[in-house]
Parts: C-alpha cells; structure tokens; sequence
C-alpha cells in the first residue's frame, strides 16, 4: 500500500495509540488491589467520554439539519452517530471485563451497566427508524428530531443516574477526583438494613475498644450467594483503621464515622484503585490516551462521512443511510 | 514449564495480542480511507465535467441570409 501525502498524521496517530498500548501494559504501574487487570481504565475511560462527543456532535448536525435542510448535515449526524455507537459497545466490553475482575461478574445489571445498556438501545432504535422509512426526506427529519431527543437523554444515562444511583458499584468515587461519594449511614435504633452497591448491609453492633470502635456488619452478597460478617473499624482520630474485604470481591468496607453513644455509623465501599490518577506515569498515559482515541474517532467519522456523502451523490434519496 | 499465562509472560502476550490487532486495524483503516478518498475524487470530477455548460446553437425560420 503505498503511502499518500496526508498520511503523516495518520501514522503518528498509528504511533501514538501503539505508544498507549505498550505504556499502558509495561510503563504504568500496578493499581493496588487489582493487578494488572486494572489498566483497562486508561482505555475504558476515554473511550466512554468521547461517547459521548460523538452522540453530541450528531446532535449538533441534526440540529442544523433541521435548520438548513441541507443533507450533507443528516449525512454528519449519521456518520457521527454511528461512531458514537461504535465506542458506546468498545466501552461496555472493556468495562464488562473490568466487572468480571473486579466483582466476579461481566454483567450483574448494576445501574452503570443497564444505563449503557439503555443508551445503546436508544441508538440502535434511531438507526432502525432510519432503515424503516422510504421517503428520504421525511427519513431525515424523522430520524434528526429523534436524534436531538437521544441527545437529551444521553448524559442522564451515562453520567447522572450511575451518579444518583446508590446502588451503583461503579467506581465514580474511586477514579475520579473531586468525585464525592457519601456512603450509607446506618442505626442501631433506626434504619438498620442499607445497600452498598447490589449488597446488602445489615448493622449488627458497635463497640468501643481502646481506641479503636469496631461496627459488626453482616453483609449479603446478590442473589445470597455468600453472607458474612466484617467488622470494619475507626482508630482514635477518627480514621479508618481495618477495612475488610468483601466476600469474593476486591472491593472494601470503609467505616467512615461512628457514634458510639447514639448507636449510628456510617460506612462506605472503597474501590482498590484509589487516586490512581495521582501517579504521575498514569496520568500522563491516560491523558494521550484521551488525545489518541479522540483523534481516531475523528478519523473514522470523516471516513464514515465521506462514504456516505458518495452514496448520497451517487443515488441521492434511494439509500437508507 | 512456562506457558503464555504465567504470570510473568501473560502481560507481554496481552500486550502483543492488543498491539497486533490495533496495527491490523489501522492499516485496514488506512486502506479504506485512501479508498473513500479515490472514490470521492472521482466522482467530483465526474460531477465538474458533467456540470459544464452544454454547446449552444439558435434554429430559426429565417431564410433571408439565404
């Protein structure tokens, strides 16, 4: 294959993903408590991100489509549409694997999961709405108006109901900085019974020794697979001392505050992993690897655009793109 | 006896694994978009030389140069 002028870049920017990749796996240290498992991020995150880019960018194009009725801009929408589909599935099969390392499982229907889950059906929809009507024009204003209502919907899904959700086990807190994660408070005389993630957490007793406060929590994992008991402590300043893990999973107990006099605590599941991005070598990978998989996603939607701007020349209103 | 999943070897075989097929799919990539390009061209010129104005001539009834 002989190479063009104009190729330059698109062989630095060849360069430079296989840079991530062997950064990623030999130049960035281990993340505690995961392994090497745990590298996945510094693709999984990205990519997720510039999800949704490309979902907004198509939004952006229908907008103006339904503005200028200029079809070159339907045909952007679609082209970045589909690319915006094509890393929504990247980030879920990356995320999946992450899952099964982390919490035993590749799908537990965890909030995170099933709102990725829903965005990718939502997408899937708009491309079947477009092979299901004839009339091009109207194919075009049908699927724009539709694609403008996807937009609205995607940055709920992909970044307020995980965030929202309690239950999520999904590690905002853990892996984004400034992200801020409450935990559960629990009672002796209340509200015993809490979920952290999909497990449930029944508070058993609280008892001061020395200076450390233990909690006794008994701890149900989904769908009852294992029940165990951890006991989780606080040291006399106030911080965490011993953090159990959960049964089968590399996730900790956290006990944040206790009151021994009042019976009340509150407790937390802590991610391994944590500040990760506060290594200086990690940072910088992640960071070209945001660079890198930004510019491919460029680079596949102008090849999907140019492609889809000949069908249209070609036989203007007689394909369904 | 080492196998491609001790511990030691398994990262180099991951990474190996994502690097060969990050360069497959960037010279398939490669490929197509010098493809799309050909494609593109030829039909704007296609398109230029199709657009050009037609030869012109005038048929009257007149037949008093004759």
């Amino acid at each position: 294959m002989a190479l063009r002028k104009g190729d330059g870049l698109k062989i630095f920017l060849g360069l430079w993903i296989a840079a991530v990749i062997y950064t990623m796996f030999l130049v960035v240290p281990q993340y505690v408590g995961l392994g090497d498992a745990g590298r996945i991020i510094i693709v999984h995150v990205p990519v997720a991100w510039i999800t949704s880019a490309a979902f907004c960018l198509s939004a952006i194009y229908s907008i103006i489509y339904l503005w200028k009725r200029n079809p070159a801009s339907d045909v952007a929408a679609v082209a970045a549409a589909e690319v915006g589909t094509l890393y929504c599935i990247f980030a879920t099969i990356t995320g999946s694997i992450f899952a099964e390392v982390v919490w035993g499982t590749f799908w537990n229907w965890d909030p995170r999961e099933t709102s990725i889950l829903v965005l990718l059906l939502i997408y899937a929809a708009y491309f079947a709405l477009r092979s299901s009507v004839d009339d091009s024009e109207r194919r075009r204003r049908l699927a724009a108006v539709y694609n403008i209502f996807a937009a609205v919907t995607m940055p709920f899904l992909l970044f307020v109901a995980p965030r929202v959700a309690d239950s999520t086990l999904h590690p905002n807190c853990a892996f984004l900085q400034g992200s801020k994660c409450d935990g559960i408070s629990l009672s002796l005389t209340g509200a015993k019974i809490g979920q952290l993630g999909d497990v449930v957490i029944e508070f058993k007793s609280l008892v001061k020794t020395g200076t450390l406060t233990h909690a006794t929590i008994e701890v149900r994992m989904p769908g009852m697979k294992n029940i165990a008991t951890l006991v989780p402590s606080l040291d006399g300043d106030g911080k965490p001392a011993d953090r159990p893990e959960f049964p089968g999973q590399q996730f900790r107990m956290v006990l944040l505050e206790a009151d021994a006099t009042a019976g009340t605590i509150r407790v937390n599941m802590q991610a391994p992993g944590t500040n990760l991005l506060s290594n200086p070598r990690t940072l910088w990978v992640f960071l070209a690897s945001n660079l890198g998989f930004l510019a491919l996603a460029f680079w596949l939607y102008k090849i999907r655009r140019t492609i889809l701007q000949v069908q249209l020349t070609l036989t203007p209103g007689e394909i369904n793109i | 006896m080492t196998t491609i999943l001790d511990a030691g070897v398994a990262i180099y075989v991951a990474m190996s694994t994502a690097l060969i097929v990050w360069v497959g799919v960037f010279f398939y990539l490669l490929r197509i978009d010098h493809a799309t390009q050909d494609v593109a061209r030829q039909l704007n010129e296609r398109t230029s030389s199709t657009d050009a104005p037609a030869p012109r001539a005038t048929i009257t009834n007149d037949r008093s140069a004759e």
